[in-house]
């Protein structure tokens, strides 16, 4: 079966802001659920 | 200086103007008057886009690069990375790492799971204090370094959920098989169905919390096929109030396909639930642990029923493979297996609760590890998903921590509770068969009131402080001690994970993977590359 195209190493839509006094990186994506009751792991 | 975490698609910007001075090559953002000055080796670096990620970094953090999948890249014209007074931070560790016959030296920030490569020369510069401003600007915005006059990183990453999205409704404790790692004891004749005043404070306990906008109904048992009528009812009763209520409901089953009836793939498919299964692997390996009452292997059972559901139409989300002696020692026939009936697959090692305490089936120190490891390196050959390998390279590769069971806090009482068929309510499904842990029960009690109890509160900040072992280790921000695990094993959630030195083992390995993959192998690929062009 073809398994979905995940570039594991790659964090997509991460926020960069640089100033003197703050650098804040965020993170835009919606987070999926995964838990180890389940067989699944709903990410991105 | 090499690095995943942090690490993003770059390309070239076109915003950016290249001149040549001299023997060297200016790139000139005309929008935002930045610069940087590349010699003749770099430029033909970048030309023919070999630059590594933090190559591409040092250009991107002055506007002179772009990411991809992200505009989203402010910078303020107060900003000037060359007065920063840059200094080694003491929250950090390192440790040698060797890759093949090449050696690397890792500098790791424990709490935050970050950690930057260096060879043994970059590593004598950082020592030294000879780094560049903007090496040391790629270190401290991973955590790696600090600023003396004390500039701020801001990770705004997604924190842990204060309450629960998802609940694991237990709809019957009876059981059709008997496995013999059940971690809930269940099984044949030990059957008790939810009542529907059990359903209904459930249903509104769950629709009535305010702080919550997605509700996802997993059910699971004993066997949940085994109560389609329970399932059925339970889910109407849902339908039939949800509107009152500004909430997306989502239902789940977690089934192990012996008893694929019309009744269940009728109810899956009009309230489209996904449906997951336990499998664990092909026959000679599920019969040995997934049996019935008389000691028979449900294998062919189990494929007749999965079998069926695809005839129906339905999809099947993946597949729990539990790892104990039975599979850890065929990690190869477990990925072909899977491949071959198209399931995606999560192995996990077996957890030592319930029957599994007389079995002893589970894995001993080392196996589960090397299992991972072949897995892995399987991963670009057979191509099916395994939910372990995205989890765990997730963790060591990323900042992203949204598996709730490897991450601090867990997802217990958190992202997740689980209602028995008395409606005792627990934390996480796997400590449905420990009375020790009810945290209320939905008759006398809203679930969102049991979150407030004073040891709930405790379990839900369960950090890696909280864990003698694991407040030493380097790498607590990429991993969590499963709290039902440690307590099955330790008889002590405050405990390690019982599979902690394999874990280990394994963010090492991974490491170790990546630097071979993205270092050692590209650089090799670059330069033949460089050579031909």
């Amino acid at each position: 079966m073809k398994k979905m195209a995940i570039k594991n190493d790659i964090v997509k839509n991460l926020k960069t802001k640089l100033s003197n006094q703050k650098i804040k990186i965020s993170f835009g994506n919606k987070i999926g659920l995964g838990y180890d009751g389940c067989g699944t792991h709903t990410h991105k | 200086m090499r690095s995943p975490w942090l690490s993003r698609e770059y390309e070239k910007s076109k915003d950016v103007i290249v001149t040549k001075i001299n023997e060297n090559y200016e790139l000139k953002n005309e929008n935002t008057n930045t610069t940087i000055v590349l010699n003749e080796d770099e430029y033909q670096k970048y030309e023919n886009n070999l630059f590594n990620e933090i190559e591409w970094e040092r250009l991107f953090l002055k506007g002179l690069a772009v990411d991809k999948n992200c505009k989203d890249l402010v910078i303020d014209s107060s900003f000037d990375v060359s007065n920063k007074k840059f200094i080694k931070s003491n929250k950090v560790e390192n440790f040698l790492l060797k890759v093949g016959n090449e050696k690397f030296e890792i500098l790791i920030n424990p709490e935050l799971g970050s950690w930057m490569s260096f060879s043994e020369k970059e590593y004598r510069r950082y020592e030294n204090n000879e780094l560049t401003q903007e090496e040391w600007l790629s270190l401290f915005i991973r955590g790696l370094a600090e600023d003396k006059e004390h500039t701020e990183v801001d990770f705004d990453f997604p924190l842990p959920a204060d309450y629960p999205s998802v609940i694991v409704v237990n709809i019957t404790t009876g059981c059709n098989l008997r496995c013999k790692y059940c971690f809930a004891d269940c099984g044949p004749f030990k059957g008790e169905n939810m009542t529907e005043d059990v359903m209904d404070a459930t249903i509104d306990s769950m629709l009535s919390m305010p702080q919550v906008k997605v509700i996802t109904f997993e059910f699971q048992g004993g066997e949940a096929s085994t109560n389609v009528p329970g399932m059925r009812k339970f889910i109407e009763k849902v339908e039939s109030v949800k509107s009152k209520y500004d909430k997306l409901v989502k239902y789940r089953a977690e089934i192990n396909c012996i008893l694929v009836t019309q009744e269940l793939i009728d109810l899956v498919k009009e309230f489209n639930v996904s449906v997951g299964v336990s499998l664990d692997g092909p026959k000679e390996m599920t019969d040995q642990t997934r049996v019935d009452i008389n000691g028979n292997g449900a294998f062919d059972r189990i494929e007749k029923g999965i079998k069926k559901l695809r005839d129906n139409g339905i999809y099947i989300d993946g597949a729990v493979c539990t790892i104990g002696q039975h599979n850890v020692h065929y990690p190869r026939q477990l990925m072909e297996y899977f491949d071959k009936v198209g399931m995606n697959f999560k192995p996990r090692p077996v957890n030592i609760l319930g029957r599994e305490k007389e079995n002893n089936l589970t894995t001993k120190p080392g196996e589960w590890a090397k299992c991972f490891k072949e897995m892995h390196q399987m991963k670009d050959e057979i191509d099916v998903e395994n939910f372990s390998v995205h989890i765990f390279e997730e963790n060591v590769y990323t900042p992203i921590r949204d598996y709730i069971c490897l991450r601090y806090p867990c997802g217990a009482a958190r992202e997740l509770v689980s209602v028995n068929p008395n409606g005792d309510v627990f934390p996480c499904d796997g400590f449905k068969g420990e009375k020790k842990f009810v945290m209320g029960n939905v008759l006398n009690e809203k679930i969102e009131d049991m979150l407030k109890k004073p040891e709930i509160i405790k379990l839900r900040n369960r950090t890696a402080e909280t864990i003698e072992k694991c407040s030493k280790c380097r790498f607590r921000g990429m991993c969590c001690s499963c709290c039902y695990s440690a307590f099955g094993k330790f008889g002590d959630i405050y405990r390690e994970d019982p599979h902690c030195s394999d874990r280990r083992q394994m963010y090492i390995y991974l490491m170790q993977a990546w630097i071979q993959e993205n270092v050692l192998n590209k650089e090799l690929k670059n330069e033949k590359q460089s050579v031909v062009s």
